[in-house]
Formats: structure tokens, sequence, C-alpha cells
């Protein structure tokens, strides 16, 4: 299933988020200085990022429940989208920002995805209906399948699940990058637990 | 599929982007920008947008509608109506139109309603258009429709109509229609157009009753009347500014008349009235010829003697005198 995917991946940086480091260049002062050099209009400098961060946007876009198909599209969007404002990068860390960036063009994709489906409700095409011969089989597998039912949660709680059943984060660590409370985070996981699990009951996936 | 199945297949599957995805969207990224076409959907919703409300602004809609104003004003009622100026166009409804001022003209179905100095109701129904003079008269492609109690019952109330027209717009309104039967040569519907205007309390009612008068004199050999026209007048308006033009209109009606009493009476009392007028000649002359006639010959001599002109009876003064 995963025979196109390659492994070749940036420096770490382990601090503070621990799954996803393990896999994203993001040493604050390397990023910031990169950073500085692309506002003063440098493209190297901007090249240098973009593919110190290309998988992390990647794979945060896919593990949100974006199909694969989408993929690469939301992540030229986000790094569009932090091209255009890079003026506004403040001190934070630039993995953080960019995870926001992400996940909101993310969001926005899923939530015309779920216009489209009503539409094609309407029509008397239901989302499974419009789906190719390749699409229903890839719908058995337990991908595309996990995939539809994290569609299914809003975003907030999309997140939180995402975040914690798949990347393994802590509830600190979701907090500081979605930018809630942790009460807040730990609420949504629990809500986003339960629906997960009705959700994924139906499908034939196994909470 | 167990709980550790799922999440390990979901990691491994979402792991990494397929090869050369990288390249691939830094090469779209820097080829095409999207973000440059994001006008191109907000533009064309605004132009559909602004579209729909053009279409929906220009779509002839049933209106009820009443306006006054630059000589006329009516009252639409349920109508597709347009307006240009004083060229109205009815598609549907009813349509009450009063004019005192310059004519305005109707199209409707097909037919064009000249309305001047008049109030007419025009009316579609289904395929019928109908056309109902309450006042005056209105030219339908040409012809001539003037309002009859028939028409006026048909109409029925124009009474929102009439809130909308100035005080004296049924004066101003007779008056146009009183010039315009005179040019047609209408005299009877001209002379019945200044009655109207006579009728009423106005200072206008003055210069009615002497046009009127003058028309009956002058167009409808009708000396008589002219004359008792001519004495309301003076009745109602003594002092009135055409005082001196009724007293002369009215003293050619008694000549007319051959009443020649009258006629010196009028004369005498003219002399008094206005001694300087510049037609004090034509008036002495007149009392001449007047007392002459009534065999009063002394008198008509004397007369005649402060006349620059002879009269037809000279020879006889002269042997008079002798």
């Amino acid at each position: 299933m995963n025979a196109r995917r390659h492994s070749g991946h940036s420096p770490v940086d382990p601090p503070v988020l621990p799954a996803l480091a393990t896999q994203v260049a993001d040493v604050p002062q390397e990023a910031s200085a990169l950073v500085g050099r692309c506002r003063a209009g440098d493209e190297a400098a901007w090249r240098a990022l973009y593919d110190g961060h290309f998988d992390f946007a990647w794979r945060t876009a896919r593990r949100l429940g974006l199909p694969e198909a989408d993929a690469d599209d939301a992540v030229q969007e986000a790094f569009q989208v932090a091209w255009a404002r890079l003026h506004t990068f403040g001190d934070g860390r630039f993995s953080t920002w960019l995870y926001r960036i992400v996940a909101n063009v993310v969001a926005a994709r899923l939530r015309k995805r779920r216009v489209r489906d009503v539409f094609d409700g309407l029509f008397g095409r239901g989302p499974d209906d419009a789906m190719t011969v390749d699409g229903r089989l890839e719908a058995r597998d337990t991908l595309a399948r996990v995939e539809r039912v994290l569609r299914r949660l809003s975003r907030e709680k999309r997140e939180a699940f995402a975040l914690h059943e798949i990347e393994g984060l802590t509830h600190e660590q979701i907090a500081e990058l979605t930018g809630a409370r942790v009460e807040t985070v730990r609420t949504r996981l629990f809500y986003a637990r339960k629906e997960f699990a009705v959700h994924a009951h139906a499908m034939g996936v196994e909470p | 599929m167990s709980d550790v199945d799922w999440r390990r297949d979901y990691r491994q599957a979402t792991e990494a982007p397929p090869v050369g995805a990288r390249a691939r969207v830094w090469r779209a990224m820097t080829v095409a920008k999207p973000a440059s076409r994001r006008w191109l959907m907000p533009a064309f919703a605004g132009a559909m947008a602004a579209g729909v409300l053009l279409v929906l602004a220009l779509w002839p809609r049933a209106v009820n509608e009443a306006r006054a104003g630059d000589g006329f004003a009516y009252v639409a009622t349920t109508a597709t109506l347009s307006r240009e100026g004083r060229h109205l166009a009815l598609g549907a409804g009813r349509l009450a139109l009063s004019v005192w001022g310059a004519p305005v003209q109707v199209d409707v179905r097909g037919r064009r309603v000249e309305v001047e100095a008049a109030r007419a109701v025009v009316e579609v129904a289904g395929d019928r258009v109908r056309v109902l003079p309450v006042d005056g008269s209105v030219l339908v492609d040409g012809e001539r429709v003037t309002a009859s109690p028939a028409t006026r019952a048909e109409a029925g109330d124009v009474g929102a109509l009439c809130a909308l027209e100035p005080t004296d717009a049924p004066l101003t309104r007779a008056e146009a229609r009183a010039t315009v039967a005179f040019e047609a040569g209408a005299w009877s519907d001209a002379a019945a157009a200044w009655s109207e205007v006579a009728a009423s309390s106005s200072l206008r009612a003055e210069v009615a009753l002497v046009k009127r008068g003058e028309l009956e004199l002058r167009r409808l050999s009708a000396p008589e009347k002219a004359r008792a026209t001519f004495d309301e007048a003076a009745a109602r308006f003594p002092a009135g500014s055409l005082a001196m033009e009724r007293s002369l209109s009215a003293l050619e009606a008694a000549a007319a008349l051959a009443d020649w009493q009258d006629v010196a009476r009028r004369t005498q009392a003219f002399e008094t009235a206005f001694p300087t007028s510049e037609r004090l000649g034509e008036v002495r002359r007149a009392r001449a010829l007047a007392l002459y006639a009534l065999r009063s010959v002394a008198e008509a001599c004397e007369v005649a003697r402060t006349l620059s002109q002879p009269v037809p009876f000279q020879a006889e003064c002269a042997s008079h005198e002798r």
C-alpha cells in the first residue's frame, strides 16, 4: 500500500512534540533564521524551510483525515498561506505555527467535502455511490474507513483525537499546538472518543 | 480488526508523502499561483447577483402607485406601468389619470390614448382595454371620446385621484379644455368649459364669464345670452379688471338685439364710468344712432355734433337746426 513512500527525513527536534518531531527539522534558532532570511526575500531560505517542513505538513494533513488525493493540494495551499503571512510569525516554534495553518486548510477542505457530499446526496448519489471503482476497493481498507470516521468529527474533536490517538501527543502538547486550554483538550478528547466509537463501529472499525 | 491494528496501519499509511510529492508541490507552487485567481469566484458571484437584481428591477410588476406633479396626476391599481416624462405605458391593471397641464400619452396594448385637460380611467381586463373619460374628452387612436354619465358610472370612484390634484386643477383643466375646444371650433364646448370656470368663486370666473359672453355674442349668435352673461359679470365683479371690455361687449349685444333703449342707457353709463376711454368716440356714435332710432332726433343730433365723423342722419340734423 505504501510502496510509493520514501523515508528520507530531515534532522530532528525532540523537546516538545516527540512523535511529530521525529521527522521535523524545527530547531527554533535555525527556523527563525530561515524565516528572517525569507522575509528579506531570500528564496533559497524559503526552499530550505519548505524542504524541512513538507513531510510534517503532509503528514499532519493526512492524519487530520484528509484523503491522500487532496493532500498535495492542501499542503501547497498551506505553504502559500504561510509565505503570504510570514510577517505574522512571531517568536514561537515554526512547526506549531505551520501546524495551525495546515489544520485550518484541512478543516476548510473537509468542510467543502461535506457540503459536496450533501449535494451529491440531494441528487441521489451518496458519498459512497460517488466513489470510483478504485475508491470502492479502497473503502474496504482500514485506512479509508478511519479517514471517513475522522471526517465525521468536528474540527476540534478531530484534532484532539488524531493528535492523541494517532500521533501520541500528551494533553499538554495538544493544548500548545492547538492553542486551547488543557481542560478543553481533555473534554474534546472525551467526546471525540465517544463519537469516533459510534461512527467506527458502524463502519466496521474496532475503536 | 483490533485496536492495535488500525492505529498501526493508519500511522504507517500516513507516515510519509509519496515519492516526488515534495518536488511536485514545489513546482506547482512556484509555477501556478491559485491565489491570483481568487477574485474570479467572488467577481462571478457579484456579476450574477447584479444581473439578478437588474432583471428583478426591470421586470414589470403589478403595483399600486399614486403620483402627482408637472400638470398631471395618476393612481395606478394592480397595474404594470412604466413612465417616461409625459408618456405612460400600461400593461395591465387600472390607471386613473387627471391632466390639467400639457397633454399626457398612455400606450396600452398597442392603442394610444391622448389625455389633455381631462380626467379618465384606462383599464385592462384580460385582452380588453376600456377607456372611460370622467371629465372632458380623450383621443383614443385619434378618435375623440367624451365623458358621459355612462362613462362616469363605469369608471367608478376617482376620489383618490381628486385628492392628488392641486385645488385649482379643475379650473385649470376647464380653462385648457375651453381653449382646446375653441381652437377646434367647438364653440358650444368652449362656452360650456368657460361656464365651469365661471361657476367658481375664483377671480378667474370674471375672465371666464367674459370669454363665454364673447363666444355667445360672436360665435354662437346668441346676443340675448351674451348680454345676460356680461350683466352677470358686472353684477359679480362690479370693479373687475375687464369692466370696460365687458361694458363694450354688452353694448354690442344690445345693439345686435336692436334694443335701442338699452343701448342708449348703456352708452350713457359707459361715458360716466369711463370718461377718458379711447373708445368714447365709438360709444357716443352708438348713442347718437340709438337716440335717432328712438326718434329722439334733437338729442341724437346734439350727440352727433360732438363727433368728428358725420352720422348717417347728418342732413336731418342740419334742417332741424334751421
